[in-house]
């Protein structure tokens, strides 16, 4: 070589080589032995499969296409350098003119180790980059400023339905609706210099579905792309839309369940007003008592008989005071605590008796005197509030007046008394008649008898008339018993004295009759308060009737028997019992005992006898009753109290 | 001859009084207080009327009366019903007397008269001397 062509040579800043078609070296520049370290002695006339690779042959024609090499061309080299791996880009072209098989060939090389390992780094993160795309959950694809698809990854072709194949090279446009397509149709200017932007829109599946994504679109200025991250919102928009339905409905059902409330309140409002009105307006006095025995209710009938206000007496314990002069439980006291012994110690002489309505409940009859203006005769009911479950929570209260029901009593009595005294006159008409008749005949005898000058006959005439004339007295007598209010005049009697009495007045008649008169006294009996006068007219009717019981039918067993017996059994003063042996009574007479103006007796009998007697017996506190068997007697009883009735 | 007349009554005052007054009058009076004696007697005495009260006791009048139409002898005396009140009385011998003339027990079972109490002295008289005096 020449100078000046040593001179350019040697002035390559890349190593060089020149050689023969066989490899053989021929030159080398300065470069090339700075860079591998060596000699120009060394280097020339060695092959260059020698020098480089320390080979005994030409490599092999795939590894190097130099040698035979018929045009010029470029290849690449690895070399090991200190352990590191040098890569060199080789030029190789023939020295000058075309290429013969005599050329000499030119090589020039030129390290590459950085730009290979670059290449293998943007290579090795390409492929990173690729991983990622294809491999990520969300839906990718990469889309030109025309809106054309050059990549997708599975993700998305999953969620559109189509295979990855049938979405790359197509346009986004294809799978949006809405106004959305028109962005990917025209050419995305504005979505390339916002650079970012993140949208919800539905996007078209193969089958003609849509389906709700997230997306965001990024333009990749260096790749000249756009890339969009598709999301599947499906469900979320499902969570989405059942949460605001499921709001919603709480919301409506919050709004029924006030409105359900508000109204079951004004339910029970009215429900209390009714019921207060009730209560309030009725004309039955009643308080209520709460389970603490205050009261909690004084209605305004309960004012107006008690004089005493609801307002002073609503939430205290007072309810004794209108009553009672002291503080005592009263009856609506004891109900709620079910106290029976209690209940029968302060109530026993108040006509009390359990309520056969009300369970627990009872009722009592009493005079109080600090009520109205001289007194109220009171009927009252207490009752216990039971809960559904049964238990007590307070009292109810109720009063009748009894005044008026005792004067309407008693008038109604007097009235029927009344009335049975105008039955009476009619009733007796026959029995009066008799009288006349014997009054009359007893006349016509003694005026007979006087013209007789018959002294006898002047006496059965006068006998007759005095009989009648008792006859008459006894009847107005039994009247005036039976049709008037009699209160009986008390005095301590021996009862045993005054039946004496009565049998020693009806003797005469029994042994007439062919009865015998029997006694059985209690000798221990002591006085017992009655009234004189009525209890001897109850023991003549009673005996009287006895013996004509005897006498009237004729007797079945035998001769008559009357038998009179006094004691006195357990809570009584005392018992008389008048027995006979005489025809006993049937249904009928026994039906028509006590009613007015019967009688078996024919002419003797007024038939006020029994309804006198039993009367009298009534006014004493007393109890007649009776038992009879026809054909084999009667027995009546006759019963007194201890003490007259307050 | 005196004409002699049964009263039957249990009533011993109504009996001295009519007893008075028939003797009183020229008849010659005789008693029984039940039913019972006043058979007896109506049979033994034979009176030629008979004063029967209706309202006794132990034989009642009208069962007398029954008793009298059937016996053979003495359905032939009249009778006189003497009662006390006259409304009761007067149904139950309407139908107890068709019982008998139904029963063929006797073709007129009817009393000769009635009286009411309070007997009226006048009236009886008439009246047993409007019966009596057919005779």
């Amino acid at each position: 070589m020449d100078t000046f062509n040593r001179t350019i040579f040697d002035s390559l800043i890349d190593p060089a080589l020149i050689m023969d078609g066989g490899g053989m070296i021929k030159n080398a520049n300065f470069a090339f032995l700075q860079c591998f370290d060596t000699s120009i002695d060394d280097v020339i006339g060695v092959h260059c499969y020698r020098l480089l690779f320390d080979r005994n042959v030409p490599c092999e024609k795939d590894s190097c296409p130099v040698l035979g090499a018929i045009e010029p061309g470029r290849n690449e080299y690895r070399f090991s350098r200190d352990g590191v791996d040098v890569f060199y880009e080789v030029d190789y072209r023939p020295l000058s003119g075309p290429p013969t098989p005599d050329s000499d060939w030119l090589l020039t090389m030129r390290d590459v180790s950085e730009q290979r390992r670059l290449a293998l780094e943007v290579e090795k993160s390409e492929k990173k980059y690729k991983d990622l795309f294809h491999n990520a959950t969300e839906g990718l694809a990469l889309f030109s400023d025309q809106g054309v698809i050059q990549e997708c990854n599975q993700s998305l072709a999953r969620m559109l339905g189509h295979t990855r194949k049938d979405i790359e090279g197509t346009s986004m446009s294809l799978f949006t609706i809405g106004y959305t397509r028109k962005i990917f149709e025209n050419p995305l200017d504005g979505l390339k210099t916002l650079g970012f932007v993140s949208v919800e829109l539905e996007m078209l599946k193969k089958n003609g579905e849509k389906i709700p994504v997230e997306a965001d679109i990024n333009w990749l200025p260096y790749e000249g792309v756009f890339r969009i991250m598709v999301r599947d919102v499906t469900m979320k928009k499902k969570i989405e839309w059942s949460r605001k339905a499921y709001f919603e409905m709480l919301e409506r059902e919050v709004e029924t369940r006030t409105g359900e409330l508000k109204e079951s309140e004004q339910e029970m409002r009215r429900q209390k007003n009714t019921v207060e009105g009730i209560l309030r307006g009725t004309p039955i006095p009643m308080f209520v008592l709460d389970s603490n025995h205050r009261v909690i209710y004084w209605n305004r009938a309960c004012e107006k008989l008690t004089g005493f206000s609801s307002r002073e007496l609503v939430g205290t314990e007072n309810h004794w005071k209108p009553f009672y002069p002291h503080k005592r439980p009263m009856l609506a006291d004891l109900v709620m605590e079910g106290d029976l012994a209690k209940i029968l110690e302060l109530y026993k002489d108040m006509n009390l008796r359990a309520s056969t309505m009300i369970d627990g409940a009872y009722e009592a009859e009493h005079f109080f005197p600090s009520l109205g203006t001289e007194g109220i005769h009171l009927h009252i009911n207490a009752a216990p509030i039971m809960d559904d479950a049964g238990k007590i929570q307070g009292a109810i209260v109720t009063y009748q007046d009894l005044s008026e029901i005792h004067r309407l009593q008693k008038e109604k009595e007097q009235a029927e008394r009344m009335a049975a005294v105008g039955r009476t006159v009619a009733g007796l008409a026959h029995y009066i008649k008799n009288v006349l008749t014997g009054l009359d005949g007893g006349a016509y005898v003694i005026n007979s008898a006087i013209s007789k000058r018959n002294m006898n006959l002047i006496e059965n005439g006068w006998n007759m008339v005095e009989r009648n004339i008792e006859q008459i007295s006894g009847i107005v007598s039994d009247m005036l018993i039976y049709s008037r209010e009699r209160s009986p005049k008390y005095q301590l009697i021996s009862p045993n004295e005054l039946v004496s009495e009565v049998l020693e007045l009806v003797y005469q008649r029994a042994k007439l009759a062919g009865v015998s008169l029997e006694r059985e006294f209690d000798p221990d009996l002591t006085s017992v308060p009655m009234d004189r006068t009525g209890i001897y007219r109850c023991l003549l009717n009673l005996i009287s009737n006895a013996v004509d019981a005897c006498t009237l039918e004729g007797i079945v067993h035998g001769k008559g028997i009357v038998k009179v017996k006094t004691d006195r059994p357990a809570g009584w003063g005392v018992r008389f019992q008048v027995e006979d042996n005489g025809t006993g009574m049937d249904d009928e007479t026994r039906k028509r005992l006590f009613t007015d103006f019967f009688t078996t007796k024919g002419y003797k009998g007024t038939g006020l006898g029994l309804p006198v007697t039993d009367k009298i017996v009534r006014e004493h506190g007393g109890e007649l009753s009776f038992d009879s068997k026809p054909g084999f007697g009667t027995t009546f009883s006759l019963l007194l109290p201890e003490r007259p009735p307050s | 001859m005196r004409k002699s007349i049964l009263i039957i009554d249990d009533d011993p005052d109504v009996v001295l009084y009519l007893s008075t007054l028939l003797e009183d009058h020229g008849y010659r009076a005789l008693s029984a207080s039940d039913g019972i004696e006043g058979f007896s007697q109506a049979k033994s005495e034979n009176p030629d009327l008979i004063l029967l009260d209706l309202m006794m006791p132990a034989k009642s009048g009208i069962s007398l009366l029954a008793d009298l139409k059937k016996d053979e002898n003495l359905r032939k005396i009249p009778v006189i019903m003497v009662t006390g009140v006259s409304g009761e009385t007067g149904i139950g011998i309407e139908s107890f007397l068709q019982a008998l003339i139904d029963d063929g027990v006797c073709e007129d079972p009817e009393p000769a008269g009635y009286l009411e109490k309070p007997v009226r002295p006048e009236r009886l008289l008439r009246l047993i001397h409007g019966v009596l005096g057919n005779r």
